[in-house]
């Protein structure tokens, strides 16, 4: 056997070593985490987590083994690149035949681009790479505010995100816009946004909903100890309330809905 | 049993609450969080990582 295959077997070798689960641990610290994300923790070689300090200090309990991806983070540090070094620091472990888990806060899928992408290109490495899903902080928004977002319907969307594309708001069905702290972030830090950028965003809602419309700020409780905080105020008010950078802005239906007649006639002819 | 053990134990139990534990146990938990609070300066971790960028 020349050099060469022995190099190839051990890539190959080494390739099918190597794998990354990503999972969340929920909300709520110790009383989310699903039993199998747990158990894929425990027997990591190696956990990356992406948390706040309580949960790292618990999942450290649960595998000594951790990397901190919030080292990544900087405050004049544009995100896309924190992003990207976090994909390069899983992967690169992936590489080196590590079992490797990565643990993102809630559910790790949602709001997450790091997530996604890295298990993205292991995949396309030749890696076994997948994700488990986790709870969600709209999941607790349901439970807390006694939303079923079936009922009217629901649209929700990364505030920002919101702000820059031309949206189609239906005023009869919930929104939910997230992370409403970084409302019109052109800059992409770590910065809250200014009560300025906010009122651009009051401003673009106030085309659809009275600027007296209730609305809520909410923010699902992250220990057992706490309970959720929502906080109700009218629409015109967001720009002067001071925002915690975790809570999420929830706007009630402010109009009914209405029968699409056609379509209902359509349906009655069908069943005739 | 640590703080963090304690907290997580909190989490598992909904009918556990902190004024069921001992009073050390209590003392440590508080503790711990209030620690944390000064701490915990990060950024909001999972931030953000969205399409508003794309």
């Amino acid at each position: 056997m020349n050099t060469m295959t022995i190099k190839q077997d051990s890539a190959t070798a080494s390739k099918i070593k190597g794998s990354i689960v990503v999972v969340g641990p929920g909300i709520m610290l110790g009383a989310h985490i699903t039993p199998r994300s747990r158990t894929y923790i425990e027997k990591a070689d190696l956990v990356f987590y992406c948390c706040p300090m309580l949960v790292r200090d618990w999942i450290t309990t649960l595998n000594p083994n951790t990397r901190n991806l919030g080292e990544y983070y900087g405050i004049e540090k544009d995100r896309r690149i924190t992003y990207r070094e976090m994909v390069d620091a899983m992967l690169a472990a992936v590489r080196d035949g590590l079992k490797v888990v990565a643990v993102f806060y809630g559910h790790p899928g949602v709001f997450a681009w790091s997530t996604h992408k890295v298990i993205e290109e292991a995949r396309a490495e030749g890696y076994t790479a997948h994700m488990e899903p986790g709870i969600s902080a709209d999941a607790c928004l349901y439970a807390d505010m006694g939303i079923d977002p079936a009922r009217y319907g629901c649209q929700s969307y990364e505030t920002s995100q919101f702000m820059f594309y031309q949206r189609k708001i239906d005023p009869t069905a919930y929104l939910l816009l997230w992370q409403p702290a970084h409302a019109g972030d052109t800059q992409i830090k770590n910065q809250p946004s200014t009560p300025a950028q906010r009122q651009v965003l009051v401003d673009l809602l106030c085309e659809t909903y009275p600027a007296e419309h209730q609305v809520a700020l909410y923010k699902a409780p992250f220990l057992p100890m706490d309970k959720p905080s929502i906080r109700w105020f009218a629409l015109q008010d967001f720009a002067s309330i001071d925002i915690d950078l975790v809570e999420t802005l929830v706007i009630p239906p402010a109009q009914k809905m209405q029968f699409n007649q056609s379509i209902m006639n359509k349906l009655h002819a069908l069943n005739q | 049993m640590s703080a963090i053990k304690l907290i997580e134990l909190l989490g598992m139990d909904g009918e556990l609450t902190l004024d069921k534990l001992s009073p050390a146990d209590r003392a440590l938990v508080i503790k711990l969080m209030g620690e944390k609070e000064e701490e915990d300066d990060e950024v909001a971790p999972n931030m953000s990582q969205t399409a508003s960028f794309d």
